[in-house]
């Protein structure tokens, strides 16, 4: 190889590619550590459980992520917003089963003003993030069906 | 024989550089689209992560300068050619000034007002000559490693200078016709403090008359939405 080749090669920045792949890994590891963080945030976990009682939707929910926190629940019957409350009630089973560290998680949804007949009811778990600009909702379990007759709910299999 | 050798190592040479240049362009640019884009959404209400991507980037150019043993009269820090430089964007920026303010009056009309100074815009200037920087000190140099000076290179500068101005569309057509003729002149007489002088001129005619239904605030990226998510 001639000295002219020799000095050609030796004008390329050495330094540089190296540079851009750690500039690319700490970029792309800053994005991610961003994403995992945001869907933590906007979406933490809500363990719950929808149970259809006499007189009303009962249940308890827990952000999993903040267990200490209440967590504001939407009851939507027939997919359509009935009530919504804050998840406070006493539930000494959920810190009996470890799911939260206190018992006021628990929730009832008084139903008197839906007609009679076979309905669907779905709890959502609100969630408030980024400085109460973002609200987001998970369903807390699965759809339950209830029969309503004379005012009394009896739980039917779908 | 060995003549054939240099020539297709110096072509290989060539290339590299080229690729490596091409490279550096994407980098600077995906930082400042995760700027632009990414923080916001992702970590409303701590705007400060925008230093990360913006610190990387700062340190990638200035390795890069020094790698490439650019100096800072090489990028356009310099004084020597400034009035030549002034010359050659003093006229496109006067009409574009006078443009803007003639549309703003009749867009607006009976609505036409001068907007008060906001205290933001006392860190316009810095701000104007750091893009500046950016655009035509590092971007366009790497892009005349690309291409060579011309058409392309010039092209490609005012694509990228309209690339960070979306999604606002008024933006990125004035963006792109001004970053057009800003790297035309900084490929003809590098001189960052004119450039900075003319982008700061148009800048401050948009902030003082440029209707907010046109202009967002000047806002880009994901905060061009108003949105603060």
């Amino acid at each position: 190889m001639s000295l002219q080749t020799m000095k050609l090669i030796n004008k390329l920045p050495g330094r540089l590619v190296p540079a851009l792949l750690v500039k690319s890994l700490l970029e792309a590891l800053f994005l991610i550590t961003l994403i995992i963080l945001f869907a933590f945030d906007t979406f933490p976990p809500i363990r719950g459980s929808v149970e259809v009682a006499p007189y009303g939707i009962n249940g308890w929910a827990v952000n999993t992520i903040k267990p200490g926190a209440r967590v504001e629940v939407q009851l939507f019957i027939d997919q359509k917003l009935t009530a919504r409350v804050e998840a406070s009630n006493s539930r000494p089973d959920v810190v009996l089963a470890g799911f939260a560290e206190d018992e006021w998680h628990g929730y009832h949804f008084p139903l008197t003003s839906i007609g009679n007949g076979v309905h669907q009811a779905r709890v959502y778990g609100v969630h408030e993030s980024g400085a109460a600009a973002r609200r987001t909702m998970q369903s807390i379990g699965d759809p339950v069906y209830f029969e309503l007759k004379n005012g009394i709910l009896t739980e039917v299999e779908r | 024989m060995e003549g054939h050798i240099h020539k297709s190592t110096t072509n290989a040479v060539v290339l590299q550089d080229r690729s490596l240049a091409l490279w550096e362009i994407v980098s600077v640019s995906v930082s400042c689209l995760i700027g632009e884009w990414a923080i916001r959404p992702l970590a409303p209400g701590n705007n400060w992560f925008v230093l990360v991507p913006a610190l990387l980037a700062m340190a990638l150019m200035v390795l890069s300068h020094l790698e490439r043993n650019e100096t800072l009269r090489d990028i356009g820090f310099r004084l020597d050619n400034l009035f030549a430089a002034a010359r050659l964007v003093a006229i496109p920026t006067l009409v574009a000034v006078i443009i803007l303010i003639a549309g703003a009056w009749l867009v607006s009309r009976s609505e036409f007002t001068v907007r008060p100074l906001r205290a933001r815009l006392l860190l316009a200037p810095a701000w104007a000559l750091f893009q500046q920087y950016a655009l035509q000190g590092f971007i366009n140099r790497r892009a005349q490693i690309v291409f060579g000076p011309g058409i392309k290179s010039v092209s490609l500068v005012a694509l990228l200078f309209c690339l960070f101005h979306l999604p606002s569309p008024f933006l990125a057509i004035l963006t792109f016709v001004g970053g057009f003729a800003l790297a035309a002149a900084y490929q003809r007489r590098p001189n960052l403090y004119a450039l900075a002088a003319a982008h700061f001129a148009v800048s401050i005619t948009l902030s003082f008359t440029a209707p907010t239904s046109f202009t967002q605030q000047l806002r880009v990226g994901f905060k061009y939405f108003g949105l603060s998510i």
